[in-house]
């Protein structure tokens, strides 16, 4: 589904290069679950740019489905990805309304000059709305701007399931919400994702989450893919193993070990 | 008086159709365009030397300063998406770059439509029976057809995507919408409209003037953040009514100066100045009301 | 409080009623003007002096409403109506702007366009013919337009050495465009080159002028407002390069260029005024020709002449009206 070979990003600064991808190897078969951990800097959020088309890799090649797309444009590959990030201000347009995003996301085909908000429309939004029990099927006309992150992180996720892409990435798109709130957008995309079967990539800070989550495991640092668990493994392993794992490696991360803690 | 007011509401409408293309870059697509202060001058220019000089039909003239407009917004939205020129930069080259152009187009820098068959006359003779409201009636009939279809475009697919690239550009990239197309569309439609306005003021005012477009701008924007602040809505149907209701209170707000402004002791070199007064005084109003009639509760 | 108000209002109509009583309403006459400038101020002071001599008195016999566009053209209509709303029976027009707005809105009535500071009338098609004022409508007026020919012949006489002479102009401007063109055309016959510099704006004259220096053996400035506002930088141009500059405007003349020719737009002002009392003692504007001003003047600043180390010979001398010399202007007895 997903391939990437050979992947590096360098950066200049100044006089300085940074290299934040060193050469990521990543094959994504249809309907794999792909947890991605690691420090601050690690290249996490650079990997979901280069997917989804933001950036053009340094070197390397990304392929959706056997085809190079690594130096197609973001929007051309919006169809087929679709992407949630941390921020809830950033999945939605803040002055259009609910039913207005939703109808943005609802297509991905050519835009034409027919009216996108028909009676029939607006019913079959109110009816993937009200699944979500927070009341938004009854506020299709208030501008997105209006409602709380929770609420706005659940409509970017309903808005996600709407496109139906073939592959999800997901940049710690809980980190934002208060417990409750990112215990239910974690319910939610976790629901989404086993309806659909589509290929995702969830970026996390969260270890528990990363355990619990997908079939697949990562542990990125300094641009490269320094641990990969899988299957059966995955499963059985416990977080602190998983932090022993990472001392192993002699990779001290104080931040890291810090999220251990729920 | 009445036909004072009738001719303040005649300039509101007309001007108020620059306004709508201002309210397109600066509201819609959060765009400052300064192109507007030259296609306004490029449609005037168009519109009268069609007429003028090829002799051509009023209406057609119309149409072509539109799409010669909708060009200049191209070539702005161009600089900026594929040249990467700062917005406010780009503005600004397209706006020098069409001085010379429309000197170019109008071969002199000054115009006289006197003599020409311009729209105001055949719709004076072909509404007759309206006697002096009928380039009123006319212009009323334009800008509520362009507002309605204004209106109609921003509910539309493509109109959403226009309005969602203004509002969160990363966004809608992410739904697939190329951002740059739909800037360099909205910046057409914007400076098309701007011209059809600096066409219709021409035959209306009977000249061209190569010096009529500075500040279509600024009074482009009074408009639209004066109705915006009277007609607080956020629906797209609402929010052009503001703006054209901005664009009518400043052209009264002149016709006022210009009648009254001396009365209370102004001088002929005064109207900008009693203009904006009256305009802050149209702005404070509602405010005032605002405060004394909703008191907040006590807490 | 509404009383108070009913009892002024009350009073203002008995007052004004009593005045039309018994002077007979006074005549109302618009004065508009594109922009606040010397020169077209000068033209407002000039009419109103012409009038009051010709016996129409401000408050009197005649009214006056004022109106200026303040630089902006898209003031021009709305001027023109209100003019016509309250019922002017004159409208003095300067500038082409105004004059080409008052002529749309009163077209057809009996009001009289008279317009003023306007170089090119026919161009602008404010009349049909400047001869044959018959089928000129409601509209005639004076011209301003100057005899560019004389001021490239008076640049030739100052010395035989002057070849090349350049321009700064805005093409923007209708007036300074037309004469522009007018010395393009007159230079051969002459043995003149001209060489062109645009200023659009008051901010480019510098690098405009500057971009001569080295280039022109004299620079020209036309009736052009752009240049005129910021005639400090050309004279700058003209002092590095040490070549003469001449200046169509008079009133221009203490600011620095040697040579200053052109109309005395008060005078030019009294010309209008005169047309106007025609118009009010009971003509009609397709009986009056239009007005072109002759009799230009010219003047001389020997001390800008002292910096360019410039002397006038005996025959430009002699032309002169006035001259400018140790800061103060000498008319000639």
């Amino acid at each position: 589904m997903l391939t990437l070979e050979g992947v590096r990003q360098v950066f200049r600064s100044g006089q300085d290069l940074v290299v934040a991808l060193a050469g990521i190897d990543l094959v994504l078969d249809r309907g794999d679950f792909l947890t991605v951990i690691g420090s601050n800097g690690a290249g996490k959020t650079t990997l979901l740019h280069v997917i989804a088309g933001n950036l053009i890799p340094t070197s390397g090649r990304v392929l959706i489905d056997g085809e190079d797309v690594t130096a197609t444009p973001a929007h051309r590959r919006a169809r087929r990805i679709g992407r949630i990030v941390q921020d809830p201000l950033s999945g939605t347009a803040p002055t259009m309304t609910i039913a207005e995003n939703l109808a943005l996301a609802s297509k991905r085909s050519k835009r034409s000059l027919a009216v996108a908000l028909t009676r029939r429309r607006r019913r079959e939004f109110a009816e993937v709305l009200r699944p979500l029990g927070m009341g938004l099927e009854r506020r299709l006309d208030d501008p997105a701007f209006l409602l709380s992150g929770g609420e706005r992180q659940a409509l970017t996720v309903t808005m996600a399931t709407l496109a139906r892409p073939d592959i999800l990435l997901l940049d710690e798109h809980t980190a934002a919400l208060d417990p409750a709130n990112a215990r239910r957008i974690g319910e939610l995309t976790e629901a989404f994702v086993e309806r659909t079967g589509l290929t995702t990539l969830m970026v996390t800070h969260n270890m528990e989450q990363a355990i619990a989550l997908g079939n697949r495991l990562v542990m990125m640092h300094k641009g490269r893919i320094v641990l990969e668990l899988g299957g059966e493994k995955k499963r059985s392993t416990k977080v602190p193993e998983l932090v022993s794992l990472f001392s192993h490696r002699h990779i001290a991360d104080d931040e890291l070990l810090l999220e251990t803690a729920p | 008086m009445v036909a004072l007011l009738m001719h303040a509401a005649e300039q509101g409408l007309v001007y108020g159709i620059a306004a709508l293309g201002v309210f397109i870059s600066y509201r819609i697509l959060r765009f400052p365009d300064l192109t507007v202060d030259g296609s306004f001058v490029t449609g005037a220019a168009i519109a009268s030397s069609l007429v003028v000089l090829q002799g051509l039909d009023p209406v057609v003239a119309l149409a072509v300063a539109f799409a010669v407009g909708s060009l200049a917004g191209v070539l702005t939205g161009l600089l900026n998406t594929r040249l990467g020129i700062t917005d406010l930069l780009a503005g600004v080259l397209s706006m020098i770059m069409l001085y010379s152009i429309n000197l170019r187009i109008m071969g002199r820098p000054n115009i006289s439509l006197l003599r020409a068959e311009t729209i105001t006359r055949s719709i004076t003779a072909l509404f007759a029976p309206l006697g002096s409201a009928a380039v009123l009636v006319f212009l009323a009939g334009i800008v509520l057809f362009i507002k309605l279809v204004l209106d109609f475009f921003f509910k539309t697919e493509v109109g959403l995507a226009l309005r969602a690239t203004g509002d969160n550009e990363a966004m809608i990239t992410a739904q697939g919408v190329n951002t740059k197309t739909m800037k360099v569309a909205g910046l057409a439609l914007s400076n098309g409209l701007v011209a059809l306005s600096g066409g219709l003021v021409a035959h209306y005012s009977g000249f061209a003037d190569v010096g009529m477009g500075i500040g279509t701008i600024v009074t482009g924007l009074a408009a639209v953040i004066l109705g915006g602040s009277l007609i607080r809505s956020r629906r797209v149907g609402w929010m052009t009514a503001s703006v054209l209701l901005g664009s009518l209170i400043y052209r009264i707000a002149v016709m006022f100066a210009l009648r009254y402004g001396y009365v209370i002791g102004f001088q002929a070199s005064d109207l900008k100045l009693v203009t904006s007064l009256l305009v802050i005084v149209a702005l404070v109003v509602p405010a005032l009301r605002d405060r004394f009639v909703r008191r907040p509760k006590p807490c | 409080m509404r009383r108070l108000v009913q009892g002024v209002v009350l009073g203002l109509l008995v007052l004004g009623l009593g005045a039309a009583l018994v002077g007979g309403a006074p005549i109302k006459i618009g004065i508009c003007k594109i922009v606040e400038h010397p020169a077209l101020d000068a033209v407002e002071r000039g009419t109103i002096a012409a009038l009051a001599a010709a016996g129409y008195r401000e408050g009197k016999e005649v009214e006056y409403l004022w109106a200026s566009a303040q630089g902006d053209p898209n003031n021009a209509t709305p001027i023109a109506q209100n003019f016509r709303s309250q019922g002017v029976s004159v409208v003095v027009a300067i500038s082409t702007p105004m004059a080409l707005a008052a002529a749309e809105v009163f077209k057809g009535t009996d009001t009289a366009i008279v317009f003023s500071a306007v170089t090119d009338p026919v161009a602008a098609a404010l009349v049909a013919s400047a001869t044959d004022p018959s089928g000129n409508g409601n509209v005639t007026g004076v011209s301003d337009l100057i005899d560019v020919a004389s001021d490239l012949k008076l640049l030739r006489e100052l010395s035989p050495s002057i070849k090349r002479v350049g321009i700064v102009y805005n093409p923007g401007e209708a007036n300074s465009d037309r004469l522009t063109r007018n010395a393009e055309a007159a230079a051969p016959g002459l043995g003149l080159v001209i060489i062109k510099a645009v200023a659009d704006s008051t901010a480019n004259v510098a690098m405009a002028a500057q971009s001569l220096v080295g280039r022109v053996d004299a620079i020209y400035v036309t009736t052009d407002n752009t240049v005129v506002s910021a005639i400090d930088a050309v004279v700058a141009a003209a002092n590095e390069a040490k070549i003469p500059f001449l200046m169509a405007d008079p009133t221009s003349l203490k600011f620095g260029p040697a040579i200053a020719t052109g109309f005395d737009y008060y005078r030019h002002g009294e010309i209008t005024g005169g047309v106007v009392a025609q118009i009010l003692g009971g003509k009609k504007p397709n009986q009056i020709p239009v007005t072109y001003q002759t009799g230009a003047q010219v003047q001389l600043n020997l001390d800008a002449a002292g910096k360019i180390g410039l002397t006038f010979p005996q025959t430009v001398i002699d032309q002169a009206s006035a001259i400018y010399y140790g800061g103060t202007l000498w008319e000639r007895e």
